[in-house]
């Protein structure tokens, strides 16, 4: 079930009124069948998988907790690699054997006919954080089996996170929460603001980036930047559209969930981009990975080569192509080159000094972050090899007085009329971005006139059902991962 | 909670209440001119077929049969009235196979010339062929109630989004191309000569498209055909014009699509789809829409299958 439905609306509001109205022992009970419904109505056989992983992590979180010395690190064991195994035959054989297919292509290997499980790297990362924890002794394997199996199908971060830790969830689910007319009004407001993001900008922006990366070869130069720097706020709408309904939904009930994005494009530097975008798998990755291998406690060479393998695993984690582990890859090659010139060459680092100074490196990570999203976006390899290749070419200032060049190349399918309500709203959405880095946008309504304040939130609400792309429901990006 | 209740009941209604008011105000307003956009051809064409007396020819299909006939030559040449029924792709597979089960009589040929792309259309194009003509409803397929509601949804939400541009930039947002207009048509559903006769503009919609299972959208296809011939009428496939930059572009989904229709189609397909293919100078303004003399050719060839299989 998409957020941007009909039928979430209305799942919503049953599931949100029917958690209100039931006795407290039952509400994870009909919780936990909510959640089976909303993932269900993908692809329901695909909850057999879910549950596979949830009884063998379920036990191996009691096993370990009971079992000492080797026998807690093969509980572990067996329980990351049934997360682990999932993962590699639904989302990474076909790849490997295509691959095993390209290097011996006389002993050609059959490909497995399966569609990805919806979410999938989203909740098997979420229960091997559990089993993690529960072996480190900083959770307790929780005994009620209901409430373990909510933890990793809790609907509102069931499908894109954002990926939990058990310390911050599941105490939640034991927890009696009242009606709270605060978060609930905070919860629908955080709703909105995500729908806004997804419906009004990311849908928008995503026609104009379809239409170029759907057909690169077709075009060169002008649409090709257009498309790139569109999908850099596509994909962060849809995302952090997506987290923000997330969040929202679960406040409505009283649940409290990491936040996810912290805007991004406002990096000064890679590091702090990857410390603001998709925070709680950055988090996962630095702590189940990073500081396994030993963090910053290695030797310094030891350390860049950890940070560039983070990455590359970030790459794959994403989707099993090349292109993912190019745009990983990327990455890690752009935070080691970072950390070399910090140790190497401090005086070649243009000092954050003013305003001017901020804007440089503001724009300098946004360039960066952009040209890795070319091999995110592009279909295959051969699309973003010729994107990056094209980038500018045949780029010539006089075009863009002609109305006709325009049309084909920078509005790229949208009306000039349109196109403007949606950078308006990219503005708009930009600035409350801005305003919000000392002070919530939310504490500061609270501070007006309640007219004022609800005709904020009806104009908001009015804005995405005018303004919305809802003529075909479109997935959000992450759900294929 | 009663004081949240109140507050969001209250909120839905003004927002609601608001949405509904503004969708009446430019119903009154945009209605006369919308039933002068392409759209509004449908209240003609269904005007005059109602007229024509059985055995007619029915053309349906996307835009690449309303640019690609002319009706009147094949009446001159089959001697059986034609009317031509087609408006464009996007108002889907579901729409025109409904359309023609709905107005098919005993003796009466279809010609079905969908485009290569057997897309379920455009539901808000769908929506607007039924505010325009009542009748359009029963050609719409919608899964359940739910579909319906949400299709109605969207479409007020777009005729309020298109009237708050048109009144921000104070001019139509909707294309007033003549190629695109309610006038552009003569009594029999084709374009007039007159927009044939039009320079040969940059072509659009050269999109590729790849390799689909079309199984689905052939079951469709066969059951209105089973519909048709219970009501002693027959259809005949025949592919799209296509420009040749696109035909060699897609040689290989439309070879993939022609093998899926060989196999499982169940009526006779008059050509194969290069018989359909025309130089790029032959096209209007996309790759689908022939332009002067070249309409004239393809409707010749088509007007040949069509003597060839009546003689049988």
């Amino acid at each position: 079930m998409l957020f941007n439905s009909v039928e979430f609306i209305i799942f919503f509001l049953i599931v949100t009124s029917g958690y209100f109205a039931i006795p407290h022992k039952f509400r994870w009970l009909w919780l936990l069948l909510a959640s089976c419904y909303f993932y269900m109505f993908f692809i329901p056989v695909y909850i057999l998988i879910l549950g596979f992983t949830i009884v063998i992590d379920y036990f191996a979180g009691i096993l370990i907790e009971n079992a000492q010395g080797k026998k807690r690190k093969a509980y572990l064991t067996i329980s990351l690699i049934a997360n682990i195994g999932v993962l590699a035959v639904f989302k990474y054989y076909n790849f490997f054997i295509e691959n095993i297919n390209l290097l011996l292509p006389a002993h050609h290997l059959p490909y497995l006919s399966i569609l990805l499980p919806v979410g999938l790297s989203f909740h098997t990362f979420q229960a091997m954080s559990y089993s993690i924890e529960v072996y480190r002794g900083n959770q307790k394997a929780e005994r009620h089996f209901g409430i373990y199996a909510l933890y990793v199908m809790f609907y509102p971060q069931l499908v894109a996170g954002p990926i939990e830790r058990p310390q911050n969830v599941l105490h939640q689910f034991h927890e009696k929460h009242e009606f709270s007319y605060k978060n609930m009004t905070d919860g629908l407001k955080l709703m909105a603001w995500g729908m806004f993001k997804k419906v009004v900008i990311g849908d928008n922006l995503s026609l104009m980036v379809d239409r170029v990366y759907n057909d690169p070869t077709s075009y060169e130069g002008v649409p090709l930047i257009v498309a790139t720097v569109c999908f850099a706020f596509q994909i962060y709408c849809d995302f952090s559209g997506y987290s923000d309904i997330a969040l929202g939904s679960a406040q409505t009930m009283g649940f409290k969930l990491m936040k996810n994005f912290d805007r991004p494009y406002f990096s000064k530097s890679i590091s702090e981009f990857w410390r603001r975008w998709h925070i709680s798998l950055s988090t996962w990755f630095r702590d189940y990975l990073y500081i396994p291998l030993g963090g910053n406690k290695v030797p310094y060479f030891r350390q860049l080569f950890n940070l560039f393998v983070v990455m590359l695993v970030s790459g794959l984690w994403h989707g099993a192509s090349w292109n993912f582990i190019i745009w990983g890859a990327l990455h890690g090659f752009l935070l080691v080159a970072a950390r070399l010139r910090d140790t190497y060459l401090p005086q070649i680092r243009l000092k954050i000094t003013n305003l001017f100074t901020k804007i440089i490196h503001v724009l300098l990570v946004f360039v960066l972050v952009d040209f890795g999203w070319i091999f995110f976006r592009a279909s295959t390899w051969a699309d973003a090899r010729y994107i990056v290749t094209h980038l500018f070419s045949n780029i010539r200032l006089a075009d863009l007085r002609n109305a006709d060049y325009l049309r084909d190349n920078v509005f790229l399918g949208l009306s000039k009329q349109y196109l403007l309500v949606v950078l308006l709203s990219w503005l708009f959405m930009e600035s409350v971005h801005y305003y919000q880095r000392n002070k919530s946008i939310g504490l500061m309504l609270a501070t007006k006139n309640k007219w004022l304040r609800w005709g904020a939130y009806a104009l908001l609400v009015t804005w995405i059902l005018i303004f919305g792309a809802f003529e075909k429901s479109s997935q959000f990006i992450y759900f294929q991962f | 909670m009663k004081k949240f209740l109140i507050k969001a009941i209250l909120i839905t209604l003004f927002i609601a209440g608001a949405l509904f008011v503004s969708f009446r105000y430019i119903r009154a307003q945009r209605y006369p001119y919308n039933a002068q956009t392409m759209a509004g051809a449908i209240i003609d064409k269904h005007a005059r077929l109602r007229t024509l007396p059985s055995p007619r020819i029915l053309i349906i299909g996307g835009s690449n049969a309303m640019f690609g006939y002319n009706s009147r030559e094949m009446e001159k040449k089959l001697g059986l009235p034609v009317q031509n029924m087609s408006l464009a792709a996007s108002l889907g597979l579901s729409f025109m196979l409904n359309e023609v089960k709905e107005n098919v009589r005993a003796g009466d040929i279809v010609l079905f010339s969908p485009e290569y792309f057997l897309t379920e259309g455009d539901a808000n194009v769908q929506r607007l062929l039924r505010e325009l003509y009542k009748p359009a409803g029963k050609y719409i397929d919608y899964t359940n109630k739910l579909e319906a509601l949400k299709a109605d949804g969207v479409f007020i939400s777009r005729e309020i989004r298109n009237y708050i541009l048109l009144f921000m930039f104070r001019k139509p947002v909707n294309t007033d191309d003549e190629a695109y207009s309610r006038r552009a048509f003569t009594e029999t559903g084709d374009l007039k000569d007159s927009i044939r006769l039009q320079t040969h503009l940059p072509l659009r919609d050269g999109l590729p498209f790849s390799k689909t299972d079309y199984s689905h959208n052939i079951a469709k296809i066969n059951n209105c055909i089973a519909q048709i011939e219970q009501k002693g009428a027959k259809l005949y496939f025949v592919y799209p014009s296509i420009a040749q930059s696109q035909y060699q572009r897609n040689a290989e989904a439309i070879e993939d699509l022609h093998q899926q229709f060989t196999a499982k189609l169940h009526t006779q397909m008059l050509n194969k789809p290069i018989d359909s293919v025309y130089p790029d100078s032959s096209f209007y303004d996309t790759v689908y829409h022939l332009r002067s003399p070249d309409y004239l050719t393809h409707t010749n060839k088509v007007t040949g299958y069509l003597q060839a299989v009546l003689k049988k």
